[in-house]
């Protein structure tokens, strides 16, 4: 046993007890619709029809954005965790390792990228 | 493994180059579309790459970043090919990309890019930079085929194209992770002495990793049987980054196919040889067949590339030094003429990309179709042509492994896939010319159709200028 | 059984359980959603294989990342008429599937229980040493393989680059449309 399995232990403990909550008031709850409690209440105006049709493209380029820094985040971690054993030499690294993701950033930002047009 | 040191980053000067102009490109990128700048730059980085590969060559082979590249005679012999492929592909793509509407920044920033990947793929000597290497190169590729987005052709090229090679790395990584598994190392002379030592060379799984691997790389260097992105890619990008994936790619892929082949898995894996053998009788017989059927001059180099890669890997079934070097010369000649044919097609436009435009050229232009011949004479191995010298070692090599079914094989395919070089030749010599004559070329065009001519005729010539130097791993 | 047997086939029915579900939604949201619950469940056995890193990057990149790259690419094709297909392929008889995914289930067995893997460190001698393995790898991938490290960076700048190119020229193409 590690120090991990408690974490693992917490989450499975929180997962049954939060979906059991939910899934018990939907055996016990009262069930009495109608079309006044079925509509959608203080959420903005009534929906006309079905969401349909595309998304555009901005939503894939803010998504894909968002990956790439993600991945990049995977990396910052480890070093993130020793970066005072691994000295200069290992932030220097780090540097030249955000400084090149950063010129992709400004290109990106230059050519329009970011612009939600 | 010691980490790495400052002095480390001199033995990588030639990726700083390549890798240092790339950023500063991206950075201008806007600024600088409409311009000249991008291919200057590139062309003077490519220059600086090759006199710093020159400068390192003299020393010592030499171990760099504890152990994950190396710096010896191979990978400069191949680092200064791949940049001088590089500047040759620029200065054709001065009048390719005419009109096309690609990007000029983005596309010499890809260019670069991707030569840094090649480089680092012919040094490498351990797993892990031997598959970022690669996968910077094809990365670089899947964007610049389709980096004329507004044709619909490079857009399905493109898709095509990243579809195949991601599937074909993914089963790369497989290999790589399984020999990871069984050998408890990345490192190409690690992995072959634990190979030797715990006596993994008849294990069912190595070998499954092994065929993982070398199926990874057949598709880079696009070897039949996984060939068929091949032609379909060189058709649908722009002729300019058809040449670059048939000149620069191959030599890289080839490098790579030939360290694995000497280091890692050995020269005395009988499984090796019958899938480099297999690999090569595919290509040759394949290829020199269908291309045979083609009359667009795009699908036509396509196949004759997939025939070329069949010769240079005969060189590396001997699995000695001999036919390693016999692979590099081949890979070195080939890069050079097949250059000079796309940048003939390049040069004469729309003209250029059917049989049919070729008719009558002589007549009008005899000078481009001069050194067209000269292209396809050593693209088909005709003695005094660097082709012929480029056949000639890898067909004996072959033969010196006791493969003489193979060398017959090539010398049938070679005389077979004449008849579509010639049939060209006798369009340009013995037709009356049915379209207006094409316009001058401009100066860099003329001046990389000119080195490529160069070296095809000197090679041919002279050819211990070349295989002097290429001294296997 | 020890506790830690109970708690790995605990997550290993998180994770298989919402496989099914992926297999059998008929709705390509759900099938995102029980999707993003065994990657969870992977994540977890990551974490107590005492691949704590690996855990983490599954939670970062392939819940926080890919799921929400699929759920966008589903909002731009999804409930697009012109795309409904009135075959539907689950309707087949499922026997080949369930034939080669046991061939492949048996396969990757045998291999994985009959090969002397080549392992070092804690997994030698078939305990869990519980170390948490982020500091290690940092220090590995700063050190000995700094040069990997820093071509990373320059892949990720060219699919950064690659990305807003081609993406750029369909927001053109649409501003052009529209």
């Amino acid at each position: 046993m590690n120090e991990h399995t408690g974490i693992a232990v917490a989450l499975v403990l929180a997962g049954v007890i939060a979906g059991g909550m939910v899934w018990l008031a939907s055996i016990l709850g009262k069930k009495n619709p109608t079309p006044g409690k079925l509509a959608p209440f203080e959420c903005g105006n009534e929906p006309i029809a079905l969401p349909t049709g595309r998304l555009a493209i901005k939503f894939y380029m803010t998504a894909i954005l968002f990956i790439l820094f993600d991945v990049e985040l995977v990396f910052l971690y480890p070093w993130a965790v020793l970066y005072r054993d691994l000295g200069v030499l290992g932030l220097t690294e780090m540097f030249i390792f955000l400084g090149v993701l950063l010129v992709g950033f400004v290109y990106a930002w230059d050519n329009g990228a970011l612009e939600w047009k | 493994m010691n980490g790495a040191t400052v002095a480390d980053l001199g033995l990588v000067l030639p990726e700083l180059i390549l890798t240092g102009m790339a950023l500063v490109l991206i950075l201008v990128a806007r600024r600088i579309q409409s311009t000249s700048v991008p291919v200057v730059a590139t062309v003077l980085a490519a220059a600086a790459a090759v006199a710093a590969s020159w400068w390192v060559l003299s020393k010592e082979p030499q171990s760099a970043f504890g152990g994950l590249i190396t710096v010896d005679g191979y990978a400069q012999f191949f680092k200064v090919l791949v940049a001088a492929a590089l500047a040759l592909v620029a200065l054709l793509s001065v009048k390719g990309l005419e009109g096309s509407g690609a990007p000029r920044s983005e596309y010499h920033v890809l260019l670069l890019l991707a030569s840094v990947g090649m480089m680092l793929t012919v040094s490498a000597v351990d797993m892990v930079t031997f598959y970022l290497g690669l996968e910077l190169i094809t990365l670089c590729s899947y964007i610049l085929v389709g980096i004329t987005v507004d044709r619909p052709s490079s857009n399905e090229a493109a898709i095509k194209y990243f579809l195949l090679a991601s599937f074909a790395s993914a089963l790369m990584l497989f290999g790589i992770s399984i020999t990871y598994g069984l050998t408890g190392t990345t490192s190409f002379s690690g992995v072959a002495a634990s190979i030797a030592e715990r006596g993994l060379a008849d294990d069912p799984l190595q070998l499954a990793a092994l065929a993982l691997i070398a199926a990874g790389l057949a598709f880079k260097i696009g070897a039949v049987p996984f060939h068929s992105w091949v032609p379909d890619a060189y058709q649908g990008a722009s002729t300019p980054v058809a040449a670059f994936l048939a000149s620069g790619s191959k030599a890289a892929g080839l490098a790579a196919l030939g360290r694995v082949v000497v280091i890692a898995f050995g020269p005395d894996s009988p499984a090796l040889s019958i899938i480099l053998v297999g690999l090569a009788a595919l290509s040759v017989a394949v290829g020199s067949v269908l291309v045979l059927a083609q009359t667009d001059m795009k699908r036509l180099l396509a196949y004759s590339s997939i025939a070329h890669v069949g010769y240079a890997v005969m060189g590396l079934t001997a699995g000695t030094d001999a036919g390693a070097s016999a692979t590099m010369t081949y890979a070195f000649f080939y890069v050079f003429m097949t250059l000079g044919a796309f940048g003939v097609v390049i040069g004469l436009g729309a003209r250029g990309a059917t049989l049919d435009g070729y008719q009558g050229l002589a007549s009008q232009r005899p000078g481009v179709a001069g050194v067209m011949l000269l292209f396809l004479l050593a693209l088909t191995g005709i003695p005094l042509t660097s082709g012929f010298v480029a056949k000639f070692v890898v067909i004996s090599s072959a033969v010196g492994a006791g493969y003489v079914v193979l060398a017959v094989l090539a010398v049938v395919c070679s005389v077979v896939s004449a008849f579509v070089y010639m049939r060209i030749a006798v369009l340009m010599y013995m037709r009356e010319p049915e379209s207006p004559t094409p316009a001058r070329f401009p100066v860099t065009l003329s001046v990389a159709i000119a080195i490529a001519a160069i070296v095809t005729l000197v090679g041919g010539v002279l050819p211990r200028l070349i295989t002097d130097w290429a001294v296997a791993p | 059984m020890e506790f830690e047997t109970i708690v790995f086939y605990a997550l290993a029915v998180a994770t298989v359980i919402p496989a099914f579900g992926v297999m059998m939604a008929k709705d390509i949201v759900r099938v995102a959603f029980w999707l993003l619950a065994s990657l969870s469940g992977v994540a977890g056995l990551f974490i107590m294989l005492d691949a704590d890193f690996l855990g983490v990057t599954q939670v970062l990149v392939y819940i926080g990342g890919i799921l929400v790259l699929i759920l966008f690419g589903i909002m731009m094709t999804h409930r697009d008429p012109v795309l409904v297909s009135a075959d539907d392929d689950r309707r087949r008889s499922p026997f080949t599937g369930l034939l080669v995914s046991l061939m492949t289930f048996g396969a990757l067995m045998g291999v994985i229980l009959g090969t002397g893997w080549n392992v070092s460190g804690g997994l030698a001698n078939g305990k869990l040493s519980g170390e948490p393995t982020a500091a290690p790898l940092g220090k590995a991938l700063l050190t000995d393989y700094v040069l990997p490290f820093e071509i990373v960076s320059v892949l990720l700048l060219v699919v950064l680059c690659g990305a807003a190119y081609i993406a750029r020229r369909g927001k053109d193409e649409e501003a052009s449309n529209a």
